[in-house]
């Protein structure tokens, strides 16, 4: 489309070799000046002519060279650039692979839930500090360490409150998806990190994972707390 | 750990200008940078740095100023003297409206506030 | 009844919280009895000057300090890595600071804060292609006065120029050259330290600067300037005590008595110290200064004198003498003096002057060009070294230390055993490094998650 209003953008100077440029220049200083109404209408024919002419060369330009195949040698042209072949062989060999996932779904999670105001890339950082600090501190792979953390610290059921519709609740134990578990874990490394001591929350966070990584932490004793009362409330699940 | 200079304490962590002009009435950022120029002071001295000498330096520096009372007193009198001759500004004070021309549809919170003959501050 | 069951439990309660007053006022006066702490403003200690209460192992550092000086590159990798200058320089190998190199080094200040050296035992630095132009520099420096020596390093952000001047402070002490080394100049302008008026010689001395500065010379440069000598005898002043140093007192000796009473009224003692080290032709000496181009940045410094006007750098003493130095109005008998740009002050006229880079425009202002630091630069010949951005090869080189120090997890590096995967990886990280940029090449191997 842009390309067409290009061509017609073109086309006065087409017309400028056709018509003697004086005369093109008198004709539109005339159509300034006040004029009788005879003269008007016959300029302003003139005027339409020379348009519906226009747009009738900028036609047969285009039809002559269809949009696409005048782009391609445009670009060609400009960058001056050829793919090699071994870099077409390259590109034949990867067309087929897989597009590896941008993100590990389970950092994300955390970057999120880290996440204060839509400050995404802030979240970020922080993760990426607190993670440079367990591995500054244990020497592992860090996301590796992060995910043992979740996954040890996740419970695997909780108790709802159902209403019965008499004026007693059922406390049934519930088990939980796998990003409900995850949630949860995460929520407690993040409140016992703001519990720590550095005025930074990157130093926190770091610290917390290690210690969570460690067996210490208290999110242990909270994910203990609702096993208990899961098993306490057992009775209560109803197996069909 | 909090020195007093005057009868006021300043935190010990700040630096020596923002203390000052935190503060005293009738000193801001400016007029304390310039005591802490003709002092000697460097510009991140803190409050806690400052030796026995130099607070009496700053005391002395001061007392030398309209500050505190005497200015909110000159303030007060300035007033009390345009609403003794029966200024319109005088007036408008008394009245506790803006003095220079604003508008009084709204937005009159700070007039309201401030603008009486005992000012406050 | 009701109020009689009250007022006995309220005189019951009385009874209770009188009883339990009386052992803890013995407490009490137990607690004041000890000795008072000094009150402080350290964060470790808890506020009040009371020992603090915080979970164990929890650190009260930000980011910053925690990662940069908390000795974290103890539990890195052993990798064996030659030392710098171990053998003869090649380019595209990565070396370590080493032993007494290192401990030097970290005296002067040479190892940076976000540099990333806790990543491994010893901090690492790659022998790059200015890296030779510095060794030929210092080796041709050690031979001539330091006025003929004058070396400007610039380049972007990142890109390599304070690792290239704690290169430089390596490969000077390997010569048994002295090192003077100012690695912030930001600090001498930014009103941080304080400042006296010498009237004599009606320059402003800034004496915890310098005491702070002489600290890091003693330490860096012990054997040298225990084996000078004083040149003549010298008398110093302090609270009413009178000290000499007769002409067999070595420099390290009377800069260490001499170091303490530096904010005595109108005192020479710095000037002395310099002048002893441009006297003598026993050691190369070599002054370094980073962040130089904050003289370019604002001439006018945070300082402001007793008519609360702004006081101009050259009015400072250490910087007055520092343009001395690298104009050629001062000189070491040998040694030289190199100067580092810092992306982070503006390309005014005066550090396009400065980098030769154009010619002063008259009538313009004198934050946009100072005359002071410009005309020093039109007159002088001082090379320049700019430090271009890392080639693939070089960041093939750091990246297999990377992976031999496992910075890069195992599970990543077990994919790049094969070469032509490798390869593809250095193409990677060499777009992701902003085309070859130290910093962020750093930064996309440690803050990438």
């Amino acid at each position: 489309m842009s390309l067409f209003f290009k061509s017609v953008r073109l086309l006065p100077l087409v017309r400028v070799t056709q018509v003697p440029a004086r005369a093109v220049f008198a004709a539109r200083f005339q159509s300034i000046q006040p004029l009788k109404a005879e003269a008007k209408v016959e300029t302003l024919e003139q005027e339409y002519d020379r348009w519906i002419a226009d747009v009738k060369a900028a036609r047969e330009i285009v039809q002559a060279n269809p949009p696409g195949l005048m782009e391609n040698e445009r670009l060609e042209e400009a960058v001056g650039w050829k793919p090699s072949e071994a870099q077409l062989e390259e590109f034949e060999k990867v067309r087929e692979l897989p597009i590896p996932a941008r993100d590990d779904p389970v950092i994300t999670h955390v970057t999120n839930m880290i996440m204060k105001n839509g400050k995404k890339a802030l979240a970020e950082k922080i993760l990426s500090r607190a993670l440079y600090m367990v591995y500054l501190k244990l020497r592992k792979d860090p996301v590796e360490v992060l995910k043992k953390c979740i996954e040890d610290l996740a419970p695997l059921m909780v108790v709802k409150s159902f209403k019965t519709g008499f004026a007693k609740k059922l406390n049934v134990p519930v088990p939980l998806k796998k990003r409900q578990r995850q949630r949860l874990a995460i929520s407690w490394i993040l409140e016992g990190a703001v519990k720590r001591n550095s005025h930074e929350y990157a130093v926190k966070l770091g610290e917390e994972i290690v210690a969570v990584s460690q067996g210490r932490g208290s999110g242990y004793d909270k994910r203990t707390l609702i096993h208990k009362s899961s098993i306490s409330h057992r009775s209560y699940i109803k197996l069909r | 750990m909090a020195i007093h200079i005057l009868g006021k304490a300043i935190k010990g962590k700040k630096p020596i200008h923002l203390g000052l002009a935190s503060t005293f009435y009738g000193i801001g950022v400016g007029t304390a940078q310039k005591i802490c120029a003709k002092l000697g002071f460097y510009p991140q001295m803190q409050i806690h740095q400052l030796s026995e000498n130099q607070i009496l330096n700053i005391t002395k520096e001061l007392s030398g100023m309209t500050i505190e009372k005497q200015l909110l007193e000159e303030t007060r009198s300035n007033i009390k003297m345009k609403k003794d001759i029966g200024s319109y500004a005088g007036m408008r004070h008394a009245m506790g409206l803006p003095v220079r021309g604003q508008k009084t549809k709204n937005n009159i919170a700070t007039a309201r506030k401030l603008n009486r003959i005992n000012r406050k501050q | 009844m009701l109020r009689a069951q009250i007022t006995r439990n309220v005189s019951l309660l009385h009874a209770r919280a009188f009883q339990t007053a009386t052992p803890l006022s013995k407490g009490a006066a137990k607690v004041v009895a000890t000795k008072k702490r000094k009150q402080t403003f350290n964060p470790s200690k808890g506020k009040s000057g009371e020992k603090a209460t915080r979970a164990a192992g929890s650190s009260v550092k930000g980011f910053v300090h925690e990662v940069s000086f908390t000795g974290y590159n103890k539990g890195a990798e052993n990798i064996a890595i030659a030392a710098l200058g171990a053998g003869a320089l090649q380019k595209g190998t990565v070396c370590a600071f080493e032993g007494a190199t290192r401990r030097d080094l970290a005296h002067f200040g040479s190892f940076h804060k976000l540099q990333y050296h806790e990543l491994f035992k010893n901090p690492i630095s790659l022998v790059r292609d200015e890296t030779l132009q510095v060794d030929a520099y210092v080796q041709k420096a050690v031979t001539s006065p330091s006025s003929e020596n004058v070396l400007l390093v610039s380049g972007k952000g990142g890109a390599g120029k304070t690792s290239l001047l704690a290169q430089a402070h390596a490969l000077a002490l390997q010569r048994a050259a002295i090192v003077l080394p100012i690695n912030n100049a930001d600090s001498l302008v930014d009103g941080s330290n304080d400042f006296l008026l010498n009237t004599e010689t009606g320059r402003y001395q800034q004496p915890m600067f310098v005491k702070n500065f002489l600290h890091k010379i003693l330490c860096g440069n012990k054997a040298a300037l225990q084996a000078l000598k004083l040149s003549q005898e010298y008398v110093s002043h302090y609270k009413g005590k009178q000290t000499k140093y007769d002409a067999q007192t070595s420099l390290y000796d009377y800069i260490k008595s001499v170091r303490t009473s530096l904010d005595t009224k109108n005192n020479a003692y710095f000037a002395t110290i310099i002048a002893e080290l441009a006297k003598q032709d026993q050691f190369p000496v070599f002054f370094t200064v980073d962040k130089f181009s904050t003289f370019t940045h604002n001439p006018y410094t945070q300082y402001r004198n007793t008519e609360n006007a702004p006081i101009h750098f050259s009015d400072f003493e250490l910087p007055a003498l520092l343009l001395d130095f690298v104009s050629g109005a001062q000189s070491f008998k040998r040694g030289g003096v190199i100067l580092a740009t810092s992306d982070v002050h503006k390309r005014n006229d005066t550090f396009r002057v400065m980098l030769g880079e154009m010619q002063p425009r008259p009538y313009v202002s004198v934050e946009e060009y100072d005359p002071t630091v410009g005309q020093v630069f039109l007159q002088k010949k001082v090379q320049r070294l700019a430090v271009a951005p890392l080639d693939l090869a070089e960041i093939r080189a750091l990246t297999q230390t990377f992976i031999a120090a496992k910075v890069i997890p195992e599970k990543e590096a077990e994919k790049l055993e094969d070469e032509e995967a490798f390869a593809s990886y250095v193409k990677q990280k060499y777009v992701l490094s902003g085309n070859g940029n130290f910093r962020e090449l750093l930064k996309s191997v440690v803050l990438f998650y």
